[in-house]
């Protein structure tokens, strides 16, 4: 579903491999561009488990992304450093910064601050919901014009990013399908790769 | 399966005007010298 253009006024400050990055850098030459929320807080020692299992089936592809115009990056709360170290654990090749510092995650709704979690509620996925966690998963969109004017274009959150989950679309077409009853939450059975 | 679903959460689309799928390539042989190539480049990664 199309959502409507949000012109992004803010300034937003990443940090990736070679040092800081703006939203617009983002885009690394492109005029599209995907953030994929990567629940990792910055007092966290490891990336979430589920989003790991997200990020299994979108590593390797940016590069056919790339020829179609489209930057594909990771973004998470938690230090460059930290972000660099779980990234080598896990093999993994796709772009991922830092918004450690920035209001980024907070104003793309993804990440909360004590108080919201102190009072147990958040605006998330699109809805005043009962929180937990400080950072919660997502995907969004945006778009560079000719003029380097950057819009948001989309998001979605929560089980809305199945849709991007390629094993999920696998074992959506085999006779036990997800086989997800009968645990305490649905994703219990996922591990990290390196943790089965 | 991946890249098409990640692709039709953008503007463009899966932008193929051209005959479906004609741009695809082996991750190994995108076009040699092209800005871009590899997981992605230059600001993003190492």
């Amino acid at each position: 579903m199309a959502m409507p253009w949000e012109r992004v006024e803010k300034s937003y400050q990443f940090e990736g491999p070679n040092g800081a990055l703006s939203l617009a850098d983002l885009f690394d030459g492109r005029s599209q561009l995907i953030v994929y929320h990567f629940m990792f807080g910055p007092d966290w020692e490891e990336g979430c488990k589920s989003c790991s299992f997200w990020a299994d089936n979108f590593n390797g592809i940016p590069i056919h992304l790339n020829h179609r115009d489209v930057t594909f990056t990771a973004v998470s709360r938690a230090p460059f450093a930290k972000i660099d170290a779980y990234k080598k654990r896990m093999g993994w090749s796709f772009p991922w910064v830092s918004s450690y510092g920035s209001d980024f995650n907070f104003d793309y709704h993804v990440s909360f601050t004590p108080e919201q979690i102190a009072e147990g509620k958040a605006y998330y996925n699109y809805a005043v919901r009962p929180i937990t966690a400080s950072d919660e998963q997502g995907v969004s969109v945006f778009y560079k014009n000719e003029n380097g004017e950057v819009f948001h274009t989309y998001s979605c959150h929560g089980r809305g990013i199945d849709m991007v989950n390629g094993a999920y679309h696998f074992l959506d077409l085999v006779r036990k399908g997800r086989d997800e009853d009968g645990f305490s939450f649905s994703m219990e059975w996922v591990r990290r790769h390196d943790q089965y | 399966m991946g890249a098409f679903m990640w692709l039709e959460l953008t503007p463009k689309g899966r932008n193929e005007l051209g005959a479906v799928k004609s741009w695809v390539k082996l991750n190994d042989e995108y076009e040699t010298g092209d800005k871009h190539k590899g997981d992605c480049c230059c600001a993003l990664v190492r």
